[in-house]
């Protein structure tokens, strides 16, 4: 307990990164959701469309969970000193938060990764190193950017408390449909 | 052995699904066949075999300047061939949903992209028509077909899921969630692929979409020769197969299977993308450019020479597909089932090169994308027949089923008994053929928007409706209005709307009338 408490700071670092990342893969489900409703409304019946929902939903929880074990393991492994004393969770969440808003602007542009020539993957992978070198420098030197983190994702924890909640019903959902013969 | 990213997930999955698991694990993937006894096991075994995307217009057998059908064309010396028959609907779902219930796909609401059939042809379809006499298998490679028969896997014996002939079996929904198959599958169907659209995780999907290319280059060093162009496939570059497998499968599966046996089998080629084996990659080095055709509302803007180009690809897939089923034939031939079992090709859909649009997700009913082949060969049959005279419908395919399995017919069914089949009353028939497309619409409401085609003889009329920005282009008529003689003008090149306006207005008459009747449950 005390090596982990030395790693991550606390057991409730664990919890502020689960919001983190809880919050952002939730936003980007519903986001890519909402264009799929209108879609879904036609030709799904109500069910139906609780049922896809719910599967959505609980693969967030499921990605969710599975960056967060991640991240840990990274913040188990690494020196104490990367991070800086009791970070880890800060860095963490700006870590995410980066590599997020990469994904998303890739997902939006209509090339897939495998087509990237030799220049564009360097392009791509170059900025992506570099703006998340940049961000844990920042949060490293910068205390008051480190405390702004920490407190953003404080204020979110009702919020991925709702989401984690709606996932939980997802998975009962899920049970149920699976349980239940049609 | 390493630990795959499938094994990997679904040990995931089956932590806090554990219950729906355990569930999905007590159902048998298939039924164990029955021998089937009494008289009914002398009854004829029906093959019906459809190629997705498989335009008439496109066959050097309907005449066609390239020759990409010589083994349909051989087939055809000893089997009945339709040269008008017409598909339900113009993509996957609206078609195939069309020849597996007989009805329209305003009747059976199927006309949306990922759409399924309303409960009544849940247990009113092409299976239960043949019944549980015959053993009846069903595979097909196209995701859309295969939502639709999960909904009829209670009266399929052996239903393959898609991905088993795939050269990566990667979708789980059919392990994990077999009690809530096709909301499960559709949900995967978001959650991961980025091929059509965002995914809904977003950063597994971009691991995932690594996993896949690896993968993909893994499969390349093995048969990469063959498939120099790159594999078949559900989608670029997603779910790759070999067409060879699949025919081997299907092969096998004929030999052993219990008599009588119905095999339903719906193979992805000639749909795009268009990757034919080596040998077919350099046919056609004709130069010949088709018949450049106004661009149309609905246009996705192509321009001509690269539609020009997609059909070159089209045709030499086309030609690969054909001798894959020629390969087929030759072993059925091989086998004496050409004696005693009747052979269905047909196709669910066409596809379109031509007026700024390629291939067949458009709100268009021309003829290549609806025309598609028909040819029965009946048990013993030495001597080809063609059918000239009469438009046919996919519709026809499940009553005629019915006739020959010697059952009654049923008033639910929008098709009729096919002509060289129902010799009793050959004379009777008043053939009103249809085909629709209405994806825009909600499947438990009126239809707001759409195309219809009505055939009539050598007419042809497409009425298109509802779509805001596309007005009439006579006023008093709701719509935009187009009537084609296609004996004369094959190519519907000349509107006659206006030019014959009797024909034309009892044309119009008959889609409003239809389209009022199929209306009133959803009012």
């Amino acid at each position: 307990m005390s090596f982990i408490r030395s790693k991550l700071g606390s057991w409730s670092a664990v919890g502020k990164v689960f919001t983190a990342a809880l919050i952002l893969i939730q936003i980007w489900a519903f986001y890519v959701l909402f264009w799929e409703i209108p879609a879904l409304r036609n030709r799904e019946t109500t069910a139906g469309l609780l049922g896809i929902i719910a599967y959505i939903q609980a693969f967030a929880l499921l990605e969710t969970t599975l960056i967060t074990l991640f991240l840990t393991a990274v913040g188990l492994v690494i020196p104490t000193r990367v991070w800086g004393a009791g970070e880890w969770a800060t860095h963490a969440s700006a870590w995410l938060w980066v590599s997020g808003a990469w994904a998303a602007v890739v997902h939006f542009s209509e090339q897939s990764p495998l087509a990237w020539s030799g220049g564009e993957l360097a392009l791509w992978g170059g900025g992506y190193l570099l703006s998340c070198l940049l961000v844990a420098l920042v949060v490293r030197h910068f205390t008051a950017v480190s405390t702004a983190i920490g407190r953003f994702v404080t204020s979110l924890t009702v919020l991925a408390q709702v989401y984690l909640a709606l996932d939980l019903l997802s998975l009962l959902v899920i049970i149920g449909r699976n349980t239940i013969s049609n | 052995m390493p630990l795959s990213r499938r094994d990997f997930l679904r040990f995931l999955a089956l932590t806090p699904f554990a219950p729906a698991v355990w569930r999905a694990a007590q159902q048998p993937t298939a039924v164990p066949p029955t021998q089937a006894t009494g008289p009914t096991a002398a009854a004829p075994n029906i093959l019906l075999f459809v190629m997705d995307a498989f335009s008439a217009s496109h066959t050097s057998l309907h005449g066609y300047q390239r020759e990409t059908t010589p083994n349909l064309a051989r087939f055809a010396e000893k089997a009945v061939v339709y040269h008008n028959h017409y598909a339900g609907g113009n993509f996957t779902s609206a078609g195939t949903a069309s020849l597996l219930t007989g009805t329209y796909p305003w009747t059976n609401r199927a006309f949306n992209i990922r759409s399924t059939v309303v409960p009544p042809f849940t247990e009113q379809n092409i299976f239960t028509t043949v019944g549980p006499t015959y053993h009846r298998l069903a595979y097909t490679h196209n995701f859309l077909a295969q939502l639709l028969l999960n909904q009829f896997a209670g009266d399929i014996e052996l239903l393959l899921p898609m991905e088993r002939l795939f050269l990566t079996d990667e979708i789980l929904s059919d392990i994990l969630f077999n009690q809530d198959i096709n909301t499960a599958m559709l949900s995967e169907d978001m959650i991961l692929p980025r091929d059509e659209r965002l995914p809904s995780s977003l950063f597994l999907s971009l691991a995932d979409e690594v996993r896949r290319g690896l993968r993909a280059e893994q499969i390349k060093t093995l048969y990469g020769a063959q498939f120099p162009a790159g594999f078949p496939s559900l989608t670029e570059g997603n779910h790759p197969f070999r067409l060879e497998d699949t025919i081997d499968w299907l092969i096998g599966q004929v030999q052993q299977m219990p008599r009588p046996f119905f095999a339903y089998c719906h193979c992805l080629p000639p749909h795009e993308p268009y990757r034919p084996r080596a040998e077919f990659t350099q046919l056609f080095p004709d130069g010949w450019v088709p018949p450049t055709k106004p661009q149309h509302h609905f246009s996705q803007q192509w321009p001509q020479p690269q539609l020009n180009q997609y059909r070159l690809e089209y045709d030499r897939y086309m030609a690969y597909a054909d001798a894959e089923f020629g390969r087929l034939y030759d072993n059925l031939t091989q086998m004496g089932l050409l004696e005693n079992t009747y052979i269905i090709v047909t196709s669910d859909h066409g596809q379109l090169f031509e007026r700024g649009i390629h291939g067949h997700i458009t709100h268009t009913l021309y003829e290549p994308v609806v025309h598609v082949p028909l040819l029965i060969h009946k048990p013993g049959q030495q001597t080809r027949q063609d059918v000239t005279n009469r438009p046919t419908s996919a519709t026809d395919i499940l009553p005629t089923l019915r006739y020959i399995t010697s059952q009654p017919a049923v008033d639910w069914t929008e098709g009729q008994i096919l002509p060289q089949f129902d010799e009793t009353a050959p004379h009777k028939r008043s053939k009103r053929v249809f085909c629709f497309e209405g994806k825009a619409n909600r499947r438990d409401r009126p239809l707001m928007a759409g195309t219809t085609m009505l055939l009539n003889g050598a007419y042809k009329f497409i009425h298109t409706f509802g779509y805001k920005d596309f007005q009439g282009n006579v006023p008093f008529f709701d719509g935009v209005n187009e009537l084609y003689n296609l004996e004369e003008d094959p190519e519907e090149l000349n509107n006659l709307f206006q030019k014959e306006p009797t024909v034309a207005s009892d044309m119009y008459n008959q889609i409003r009338g239809k389209l009022i009747d199929v209306d009133q449950p959803y009012l």
